[in-house]
């Protein structure tokens, strides 16, 4: 069982250790160094997700290998909605530059691994 | 030419930037307001948005200072002596014996002060003043003690 908190962070445990997702504008760069363009409408939606994930751990988790990386996606339930999630999480590193919104908007969700 | 021109390919300047270009445009602009390296490029995204509200915030105080400042200079300049004397009939003005209140609240407690001193200063008047006429009429007492003893 996981909590996912949108817009900023997603949170859960996988074999005893506790994972915080997050992006900063550091992983964004790095991710978009290594090919990954956000919103290109041609980029089908399981590389994306691949891509999102990845560079989710880059903050707080850059030493995790890819293969547990890999097989913590493998679990998630609702990749749907967790797709959703990353994208609304690295426009956040965008939208903190042009807006003036608060935290007020988060959207919380609830996922199982 | 000017056809050759406008059916030319767009340039590169045209395309979208990437958000690394976005960010890399925006840090200088980061760094002004006080931001450092990492907390911009290395921690949460949201962060910039108290620096933008703090910024805001130092530039209000800012212009409200240099709004007061201004206030003092011109009334330095208005009890300057070479500005009054251009005046036929003008008095320097006295300079305020207290900083300008910067709130309301500030601006009501200098008026009750204010209050408080001249209700002192008219007691003391008053006070004066009683004494002044209880002395006189001790000495029109004692001329007429010393007028009824003559008889």
């Amino acid at each position: 069982m996981s909590d996912i908190k949108a817009v900023n962070q997603i949170n859960f445990d996988y074999n005893g250790k506790h994972y915080c997702l997050e992006y900063n504008r550091e992983a964004v760069k790095r991710m978009e160094a290594a090919g990954f363009k956000p919103g290109e409408s041609g980029t089908a939606p399981l590389i994306e997700l691949d891509m999102l994930w990845a560079g989710a751990f880059y903050k707080n988790h850059r030493k995790e290998s890819s293969r547990v990386i890999e097989a913590i996606l493998e679990k998630m339930k609702d990749k749907v909605k967790l797709l959703e999630a990353l994208r609304t999480m690295i426009s956040e590193t965008y939208n903190s530059l042009m807006d003036d919104e608060g935290d007020e908007g988060n959207v919380e969700w609830t996922a199982t691994i | 030419m000017d056809g050759d021109d406008l059916e030319s390919e767009p340039s590169d300047d045209s395309e979208p930037k990437s958000l690394a270009e976005i960010f890399t445009d925006a840090f200088p602009y980061y760094l002004a307001m006080g931001m450092t390296y990492d907390e911009f490029w290395r921690e949460s995204p949201s962060l910039v948005r108290a620096y933008r509200k703090a910024f805001e915030i130092r530039r209000a105080n800012k212009n409200w200072e240099l709004w007061q400042q201004g206030v003092y200079i011109y009334q330095a300049l208005r009890c300057a002596p070479l500005a009054v004397g251009f005046a036929k009939d003008a008095k320097p003005e006295r300079y305020p014996d207290r900083p300008l209140p910067l709130t309301e609240k500030e601006a009501k407690e200098q008026e009750e002060q204010r209050e408080r001193e001249n209700f002192f200063a008219y007691l003391k008047r008053m006070e004066a003043e009683s004494e002044r006429n209880r002395k006189k009429l001790e000495k029109m007492q004692k001329q007429e003690v010393s007028e009824n003893g003559g008889d």
